[in-house]
């Protein structure tokens, strides 16, 4: 089994990702979150270096709604720290 | 008074220079990802065969109305999870007018300048910076405000990819453009 660590746009870091080519000649490669990412099996070597570099500086620092939504919570949770006004 | 905000969505073989597309739906109400270019077609009868992709969808958005200015626009997937096997790729943002993306014959193949993981739904303050300019969503000039009148956004192309998908239908997301109007 082919490896290769590339960034994953879900969880947000580099790690190894299982590498096939599918029946349309494409690179696939696949997170073990289930995230998969598509190349064109064109690609030279050299040109494959550049769109997984680009695939990373394209993607970093994506909020997911879950997230955000988390971080309201927890500051609407510190009104239940104050006491209400007399 | 405000603006008039529609989506658009160019189709058909590339014609013109800057390229464009052939025919061009307007006032869309939702986009479909589906193994057919064009976007009249009904989804259901054009399914993704499982591991292919999707024809790109070439949407944009179309300013008209009374309004000053347009600018910070922002496009993302912001509601709404797809299942596994799913990966929705899309435009990359736009920093300069040599960044929008120029309009090719939609085809299912990966497209490499879809740069942009969109499958995560995310906060709209994470989406990917839009540009405006009059004249056409092809058309050279794109800057992060505009005071033209119609106006346009670089296109916004996606494509659905699919690998180990299971059948049927996806979920129904959302894709939001912010802009600010004055």
């Amino acid at each position: 089994m082919k490896t290769k660590a590339i960034f994953c746009a879900n969880c947000q870091v580099v790690k190894p990702h299982v590498v096939t080519l599918n029946d349309g000649g494409e690179y696939v490669f696949t997170c073990d979150c289930s995230r998969f990412v598509k190349f064109a099996g064109t690609l030279s070597a050299e040109e494959l270096a550049t769109a997984i570099a680009l695939h990373k500086t394209q993607n970093e620092g994506q909020v997911p709604v879950a997230v955000l939504e988390q971080q309201l919570d927890e500051k609407l949770a510190l009104l239940d720290e104050i006491s209400d006004e007399a | 008074m405000a603006a008039t905000f529609a989506f658009d969505q160019d189709y058909g073989t590339q014609t013109g220079s800057p390229t464009r597309g052939t025919s061009t739906e307007t006032g869309i109400a939702d986009v479909n990802w589906m193994n057919s270019g064009t976007p009249t077609d009904t989804y259901s009868s054009y399914p993704i065969t499982d591991g292919s992709n999707s024809y790109e969808n070439w949407i944009f958005g179309h300013f008209s109305g009374t309004y000053n200015q347009i600018s910070a626009g922002l496009f993302a997937h912001t509601a709404t999870a797809f299942g596994s096997g799913l990966t929705l790729k899309g435009t990359p943002a736009c920093t300069g007018d040599g960044d929008r993306l120029l309009y090719t014959t939609p085809s299912t193949s990966a497209n490499a300048n879809l740069t942009t993981d969109m499958t995560s739904a995310i906060a709209i303050g994470s989406g990917v910076a839009v540009f405006f300019s009059g004249t056409g969503p092809y058309a050279t000039g794109k800057a992060s405000s505009t005071t033209a009148n119609p106006a346009y956004t670089n296109y916004l192309t996606t494509q659905l990819q699919t690998s180990g998908a299971a059948a049927g239908d996806t979920a129904q997301v959302t894709l939001t453009l912010r802009y600010n109007e004055n």
